[in-house]
């Protein structure tokens, strides 16, 4: 449950990212948000698939 | 569907994002996770944020294309931007920014290669210009990197009547790269100043 909730945490990083950067136009806020916000997108699924403990491949 | 309603679209999705991501954190216990709930839980977690990342990231890519976002927001591209809008100017892009030859984002239609990867390394071109920047590596007077491509006029001019009526002799060499529109079509952009931005 923590994982799902750090998964939460990190996507909402990523939204308030891209926020930012629509909100104030600003080249600085573009680079942080085209790094971060795939970053913590990223970040967010592997947390949220791990947090499922979801598996991938052969159980066998 | 215009960048407008791009934007529209964005801040709804991130408002409804935010929200599920709230309640979604909020109503989480240590019960047992039902099929259900790890949909609710899916879609909020992962679904809806990304949607909206997605169009996040083509309302961001649309805004850098702008000609406001280039001039004003960059110190270093102030004098250009002055420039393309000065009534007194008679630079090439100003004429082609003032007769409005292209209808928008003028400074990204002649700077973007028309190739495959054009408008990729445009992107990377410009993050290694923010780089620059703090990092106090501008420089003026700032240079184009590497030669302007004449394929880039041709993309428009190539096909015009105009342009193949009065350019008969020199289509050939023009079209195979031996001759450069910038030789006779005057300046493109004003003079600067030669010193360095510290």
């Amino acid at each position: 449950m923590k994982r799902l909730r750090l998964a939460a945490g990190f996507m909402a990083m990523a939204i308030l990212a891209m926020l930012a950067c629509l909100l104030f136009h600003s080249p600085l806020m573009m680079v942080l948000f085209l790094t971060i916000g795939p970053a913590c997108a990223g970040i967010a699924v592997l947390l949220f698939a791990t947090g499922l403990n979801v598996r991938f491949g052969d159980r066998e | 569907m215009s960048s407008v309603d791009t934007g529209v679209i964005v801040l709804i999705l991130s408002a409804v994002s935010l929200l599920l991501l709230i309640g979604v954190t909020v109503s989480m216990d240590e019960g047992s996770l039902t099929p259900g709930r790890i949909g609710v839980l899916f879609l909020g977690v992962i679904v809806v944020p990304c949607l909206s990342l997605t169009f996040g990231v083509g309302a961001a890519m649309d805004e850098a294309k702008r000609v406001g976002f280039c001039g004003t927001r960059c110190h270093e591209m102030a004098p250009f931007y002055e420039d393309l809008r000065s009534p007194e100017s008679e630079t090439l892009a100003a004429i082609h920014y003032q007769n409005r030859y292209i209808l928008e984002d003028q400074c990204y239609s002649c700077h973007t290669n028309y190739t495959m990867f054009g408008p990729m390394e445009a992107k990377v071109a410009g993050l290694m210009h923010i780089w620059n920047h703090y990092a106090g590596h501008s420089e003026k007077p700032i240079k184009l990197k590497g030669e302007y491509r004449i394929a880039n006029c041709l993309h428009c001019h190539g096909e015009s009547k105009r342009y193949r009526e009065s350019h008969t002799e020199l289509l050939a060499e023009i079209e195979n790269g031996d001759m450069s529109c910038l030789i006779c079509h005057g300046q493109i952009h004003p003079q600067q100043d030669a010193k360095v931005d510290q």
